[in-house]
């Protein structure tokens, strides 16, 4: 990756002046020594709207760095300095491993204030980086977000700024307590939860459609749930609409249940060969093909006339596993009966 | 009936409203006497995989979360982010139902 390499250079604090972002800092703290620092914090939040393109599990990651972009203090530009540094020594380049390290660039650690004394001067810049190596190395697990849980009263204005990220992978959570927050683990768990829940939310409402513009937790519920009633009702309708069309003969509920090695209908054959061609009517709106299945449905209809027979391979699409899967399972069946 | 046990069939048990879905059909089903048998290992397992009762209700959006869990099988023992996930799965999986239907019911009307 280009960044990381970018990242060496970016030790060298003096070139780096020209690159200051067109990111407004907080102007509070504009002295030539953060104005240095802000590259690496620059760098650091590149990397981080970089992960910002990955999947939703990142989506926190971009909220977070937003909210990085008033950090003033020196202690965090340091320690992501650090932390960035680590990242051109650290063996580990996969992108999960960066977008880790990056999180864990966006701590705020109470060591550095003991070496905040001597910012500029390199080997102060060791000492965190060696101790994020090993921090590195040790949360070194894919997806893993950690922090630190840092109950210490000395809150800098940064941690304000910082939302707690989740762990959803590790056995444990580390959270930072943000400033004015309770600090409590009941407390904690609480955030940590409402958290999931506010992503979650999130992804329903991308999944309904409509609902990104509306705001306000009760009203997209109410989206939702109205979505699922349509939904629902709409199944209803068309297979109703299907049944009177098809006649149901021998619908074995047995085929459902795979412990239960029932007799199951002849019409087993059809779903061999449904899947097989209904992977190629994926993208739904192959019209002709359906036909010709239809025709060749009818034509075997005292035989295979089932139509939850005929559903079930179609229902194959709908394992979002991948499709492969179920028709294994169907091929897997069959062989039961044989 | 059918089509949900067909779609509930397919998502296999992966899934907490699968799960319920295909209990519930099971149960409706035995006492209709249309399995031929009773199969308990499965219940064994299903057993296992139920949930107990949520412990934290959050309080706000308390009724639509549940009237959110009437629609969603088995929603009525799960936990709220649980909730979210499984209704997430459950739309996915509604939606694609939807279009297969549709697809078939535009093929069906030559055929008649």
């Amino acid at each position: 990756m280009e960044r990381i390499g970018d990242v060496e250079s970016s030790l060298q604090f003096g070139e780096e002046i020209e690159r200051l972002m067109t990111i407004p800092h907080e102007s509070g703290t504009a002295s030539s020594f953060t104005a240095l620092l802000k590259l690496p914090a620059n760098q650091a939040m590149e990397l981080l709207h970089d992960s910002s393109e990955k999947p939703y599990d990142y989506s926190l990651n971009c909220t977070s760095s937003s909210s990085h972009l008033h950090f003033p203090s020196n202690l965090d530009l340091l320690e992501r300095a650090s932390r960035l540094s680590v990242f051109s020594t650290a063996a580990a380049q996969d992108s999960p491993e960066t977008t880790n390290s990056s999180q864990n660039s966006l701590k705020v650690k109470n060591e550095p204030t003991e070496t905040d004394s001597n910012p500029k001067s390199s080997p102060e810049i060791s000492d965190p980086m060696s101790q994020t190596q090993t921090k590195c190395q040790r949360s070194g697990k894919r997806k893993g977000r950690e922090k630190k849980v840092k109950n210490s009263s000395k809150k800098s204005k940064s941690a304000e700024n910082e939302k707690p990220e989740e762990t959803e992978k590790l056995p444990y959570v580390h959270v930072r307590a943000r400033r004015g927050q309770a600090t409590d683990s009941h407390s904690l768990a609480e955030r940590a939860r409402r958290e999931k829940i506010n992503a979650r939310m999130k992804l329903l409402q991308e999944l309904v459609p409509g609902c990104n513009k509306i705001s306000g937790t009760a009203l997209v519920l109410d989206e939702i749930i109205n979505h699922v009633q349509t939904l629902q009702h709409q199944v209803e309708m068309l297979s109703m609409r299907l049944a009177a069309v098809n006649p149901r003969i021998n619908f074995n509920l047995d085929n459902l249940f795979p412990a239960e090695s029932g007799s199951l209908v002849e019409g087993n054959f059809p779903s061999m060969v449904m899947p097989l061609t209904w992977a190629q009517v994926q993208p739904i709106g192959n019209r002709q093909q359906q036909q010709q299945l239809w025709h060749f449905d009818t034509l075997h209809q005292p035989v295979w006339g089932d139509n939850p027979n005929f559903i079930t391979p179609e229902n194959s699409l709908l394992s979002y596993d991948s499709s492969a899967n179920s028709v294994s399972m169907h091929s897997n069946r069959l062989k039961m009966e044989l | 009936m059918v089509a949900d046990a067909s779609m509930a069939s397919v998502v296999g048990y992966k899934r907490a409203w699968s799960r319920a879905m295909l209990w519930k059909i099971r149960n409706q089903s035995r006492r209709h006497g249309l399995l031929a048998k009773k199969s308990n290992s499965h219940a064994n397992r299903l057993r296992k995989s139920k949930v107990v009762k949520p412990k934290i209700a959050k309080t706000e959006n308390f009724d639509q979360a549940s009237e959110l869990r009437k629609l969603v099988p088995g929603g009525e023992a799960m936990e709220y982010s649980n909730l979210l996930e499984e209704t997430a799965h459950y739309i996915k999986c509604l939606t694609t139902q939807v279009g297969i239907f549709d697809e078939l019911v535009k093929g069906e009307i030559v055929d008649i």
